[in-house]
């Protein structure tokens, strides 16, 4: 398989199998509260129902409103695509620089944040405050913590750190605290627990929710699935630090990659029944203590940064 | 016509077309001779662009002008570093003369045109002229025509807060200035007439104490100027003040002349800058940035906004040229001219979104008439092409790819990650301070830059200004979407950058699995030619936009689309009741509340003499004591506490005046003899 190919199979893994994620997290989380809980593939239809449905745009929206879920889905489409989640060495891998997967991120976010301020709902702005203080501050900690790592695989690209994952780790356990600090961003950046509230739409507390508020029909559906599409890539990029096997490699057969799909549904199923377990055994955070939460994200990115600079990087 | 031939008509012709543009703006009493003074005006900065371009990509050795008046004493020298700062500032003023041909006529009761057009000719020429200049005389002379131009500028408007902030400006400018002037009488031992490359080969004869103070009051001179926190405070509050195009121009190009002068004093005498120095530029810096990109997200003013993301990105500049000279010192050569390469880079960046966004303010003040954010909002359907550029400019603001300014923030980041590998325990502290309040820095760019377009432009309208607001008039709006296309292009080919730069762009490439012995060190920051990730991650950006939209086009296939109120509870909802910007950064505020303090004070009188209990309130709010309570007043009031006491002398006793020239003649005769 060429890297090129490589790199489209894995965003076509990811894509697919980016519904599967909340489905999961949903039916962890059901089984751990004594509830039945929706069906799992539930996000697969309510993504294909929403497509179907009319568009209503609001009457206060202008372009911005449109053109937002493009370009928030393209922003988590590019990042399953460079990061290393079910293949490494892909054609665009080199693109994995933790500048460039920070900014395309940020990219994503900015473009939800205005379209949710665009319609003049007060919900949505209230949402998009919210959600553009936690991209901010979040910013350093994703930067900090990627760089630790960096310095331990000698290379500035997510792709290269997949060289220090797994048993890496256990040779240098300073790492950890910038795997944590990872996991840290991975739920801000996902509005889950303990900075948002995935399940509420009480207005109060939501923050995802909140910008998605005057979407409907096929925008709606893209935002869901660009919404699923990041939870997947962040969940399959710590599974793969924690664990980075069954990784395709150019060269792989068509077979290999038959095989990389379940193990990638593994990776998700655990990752999303440890965020199950986070989500039932804490309460979310107030706002006004989130900082502890990014400074704490922050810290734990310094501290493996730390210790790495001082240990000459071993 | 060769190269130098270019550059020899180019240059001089620019200049001369100015005092042209100048003469036509004083004489002009109607429209017709003003749009002649700004076609001279564009016509000069064309003519002078295509001559810095030529120099830079012909790649010209250092050139002497045609021969100078007596009085500058020495020649006009163009050379690579002073090309490039000329290619910024002939750039930017071309585009502020297109948006002035209209601006000035339509806002002509506002900002008299026979003093703007005059003025913001003059002040061109000034920094043109400090870009040439090879003599201490002349660089003083043009640097000030510079400073006195943009005062004038700064108060175009005649209201008394206008008035206001240009004497703080004018208060520091002079100052700076003065610092300059001794600065360069202690290098060039007093004598007017000395070259600037001069001013470095007595610098070794100097005692210690002098050669300090010179470095101290060159320094002042340069980072007052440039907006370097403390000495930040007029910034804000001048660069909002004059016209839009002239904005442009003094955030855009007239910073970066500081910061071309700090570069050319030190390169000639101190191309080793003591590590003191080094880190306090940085720390400044970076410190400032901070407090900048904080103050943005609170402004309310847009173009106040703007200004107080110049100090940031200025900030963020001097910390790179602070660590650069570090490396430079502590044997990374390479590493020292990769830093510097992406502090070019950051500077031209800066130049092209920073300009695009004073004109694009402009813009909008032409079109709502007012630049008070939470009177704006709703203008993105009013202006949908002025709102396409500005988001753009926003983005590369931000830093976001592709544009230039991420572009140089990549290059940055990858140098700090090399400073790493150097061993060297004082590099890698402040390399890790760096990348950390880089990545701040970052995020809270976003947030200012997404508040600013956000509230400017999206929503609904918050006034009937806002409301009545239509696309502006071609040549306000094309200056703006030009910008932006160059933003863009920058980011994109960022990599072939080089031949515009003063210095190729390299990056430090960085080896550290072996740990690092200091000879090995050397040879970890290798020069690596710089990678052409921009252009494949703009590439890939664009190809995913596609992926995105076909996807949204082939899965809905239906796309009926119906125009219904925002959802409103059943309540009609208006404008009144949106997120504004202050709510928008108000979480910001409350978790920076350790620096952002602010103070509130509750009055409370009694509505009748007799009774406490029934009273009137009042509550003002306001940020607390920054830069101008604590440092600038109290140097104020030192200055006028002196002034106080001298009055002591004039006390208007004749036998006393008398004593004291007795005195003064014989303190000079013993000074003298």
């Amino acid at each position: 398989m060429s890297p090129a190919l490589l790199t489209l199979v894995q965003g076509a893994i990811v894509v697919a199998l980016a519904p599967l994620a909340p489905g999961l997290v949903r039916r962890f989380k059901a089984v751990l509260q004594g509830r039945q809980g929706p069906p799992t593939l539930l996000p697969y239809w309510t993504i294909a129902t929403l497509f179907r449905k009319e568009t209503v745009v609001s009457q206060s929206a202008s372009w911005v409103f449109l053109a937002a879920p493009t370009a928030v889905l393209a922003s988590s489409l590019l990042a399953a695509c460079v990061l290393p989640l079910v293949s490494r060495g892909g054609a665009l891998a080199p693109l994995s620089h933790l500048l460039a997967v920070s900014g395309i991120w940020m990219l994503g976010s900015v473009f939800l944040v205005l379209g949710g301020l665009d319609p003049g709902s007060a919900f949505g702005g209230m949402g998009a405050s919210r959600e553009m203080t936690i991209s901010a501050f979040l910013e350093p900690a994703l930067v900090v913590s990627l760089a630790a790592l960096a310095i331990a695989s000698g290379s500035p690209a997510v792709d290269a750190m997949m060289d220090v994952a797994g048993r890496g780790l256990l040779l240098r356990p300073w790492l950890l605290p910038a795997v944590g600090g990872l996991a840290l961003v991975a739920l801000g950046e996902n509005a889950r627990y303990p900075v948002d509230n995935p399940a509420t739409h009480l207005e109060l507390t939501m923050v995802h929710e909140a910008m998605l508020l005057e979407y409907s029909g096929p925008h709606l559906a893209i935002l869901e699935l660009a919404s699923a599409v990041k939870l997947a890539t962040f969940a399959l990029l710590l599974a793969n630090l924690l664990v980075p096997a069954g990784l395709l490699r150019a060269g792989a057969g068509p077979l290999a990659a038959a095989a990389a799909v379940p193990a990638a549904i593994a990776k998700l199923a655990v990752t999303m029944g440890g965020l199950a377990l986070v989500e039932s055994g804490m309460a979310k955070l107030r706002l006004y203590r989130l900082p502890e939460f990014f400074f704490g994200a922050l810290f734990l990115g310094l501290t493996s940064l730390g210790i790495g600079l001082m240990a000459g990087f071993k | 016509m060769t190269a130098g031939q270019a550059v020899a008509a180019g240059l001089p012709g620019a200049a001369l077309l100015w005092v042209f543009a100048a003469i036509a703006g004083l004489a002009a009493r109607g429209p017709r001779v003003r749009q002649l003074a700004h076609a001279l005006l564009a016509a000069g900065s064309a003519s002078g662009l295509l001559a810095s371009l030529a120099h830079q990509l012909a790649a010209l050795p250092p050139l002497k002008l045609a021969a100078p008046p007596i009085l500058f004493g020495a020649p006009f020298v163009v050379d690579r570093l002073s090309a490039f700062f000329l290619m910024l500032l002939h750039g930017v003023s071309l585009m502020a003369a297109w948006f002035g041909w209209r601006y000035g006529e339509d806002e002509a009761a506002k900002y008299p045109p026979r003093l703007v057009v005059p003025l913001t000719a003059v002040f061109c020429l000034g920094m043109h002229g400090v870009l040439l200049s090879s003599g201490a005389a002349s660089f003083l002379l043009f640097w000030e025509a510079m400073s006195v131009s943009s005062f004038f500028l700064v108060m175009a408007d005649g209201t008394a807060d206008s008035r206001k902030a240009a004497l703080l400006y004018l208060a520091v400018a002079q100052a700076g200035a003065l610092a300059l002037l001794v600065g360069i009488g202690v290098l060039g031992g007093g004598s007017a007439r000395v070259t600037l490359a001069a001013l470095g080969t007595g610098l070794p004869a100097l005692p210690p104490a002098s050669r300090t103070l010179a470095l101290g009051l060159v320094a002042f001179a340069f980072t007052s100027k440039a907006g370097l926190a403390p000495f930040h405070a007029w910034l804000p509050e001048a660069h909002p003040r004059a016209p839009s195009q002239v904005s442009a121009l003094m955030s855009g190009v007239m910073l970066k002349i500081a910061v071309y002068g700090l570069l050319r004093f030190t390169s000639i005498c101190w191309p080793a800058l003591p590590d003191g120095w080094s880190l306090a530029l940085a720390a400044l810096g970076l410190g400032g940035a901070v407090v900048a990109v904080i103050s943005a997200n609170i402004a309310r003013d847009i173009k106040r906004i703007l200004a107080w993301s110049s100090v940031e990105n200025l900030g963020l500049v001097f910390a790179m040229f602070g660590f650069s000279a570090l490396a430079g010192a502590h044997g990374h050569p390479r590493l020292a001219s990769a830093i510097l390469g992406a502090m070019f880079l950051h500077v031209f960046a800066h130049a092209l979104f920073k300009a695009g966004l004073f004109l694009g303010a402009g813009a909008v003040l032409h079109g709502a008439h007012t630049a008070k954010i939470e009177d704006l909002g709703g203008l993105a359907n009013r202006m949908p092409r002025l709102s396409a550029a500005m988001l753009a400019l926003a983005l590369a603001a931000a830093p976001l790819p592709p544009f230039g300014a991420f572009a140089a923030e990549w290059l940055l980041v990858e140098s700090l990650l090399a400073s790493f590998g150097t061993g060297e325990l004082l590099l890698v502290a402040v390399g890790a301070v760096l990348l950390t309040g880089v990545a701040f820095l970052a995020g809270m760019a976003v947030f200012a830059m997404v508040r600013l377009f956000a509230f400017t432009f999206l929503a609904e309208p918050r006034s009937a200004g806002a409301r009545l607001a239509a696309e502006p008039p071609a040549p306000l709006r094309s200056p703006v979407a030009v910008l932006a296309l160059a933003g863009l292009a920058l980011g994109v080919l960022a990599p072939w950058a080089s031949p515009l730069l003063p210095i190729p762009l390299t990056r430090a490439a960085w080896t550290v699995s072996a740990p690092p012995a200091p000879a090995a060190a050397r040879a970890a920051t290798a020069a690596a030619p710089v990678s052409a990730l921009p252009l494949a991650l703009a590439a890939a950006l664009a190809g995913a936009l596609v992926c995105a939209w076909l996807a949204g086009r082939l899965l809905a296939p239906g796309r009926r689309v119906r125009r219904v109120r925002t959802w409103d509870c059943g309540q009609p909802i208006d404008a009144t009741m949106e997120y504004t910007a202050t709510g928008f950064s108000a979480p910001l505020r409350f978790f920076l509340r350790d620096i952002v303090t602010a103070e509130k004070h509750l009055v409370f009188s009694r509505v009748h003499p007799a009774n406490p209990w029934i009273t009137r309130g009042s509550m003002e709010f306001r940020k607390a004591a920054g830069a101008v309570e604590r440092i600038y007043l109290p140097i104020a009031g030192f200055i006028e506490g002196v002034g106080a006491r001298l009055k002591l002398l004039q006390n208007g006793v004749i036998q006393f005046y008398v004593a004291l020239m007795l005195v003064t003649l014989m303190l000079t005769l013993w000074v003298a003899l």
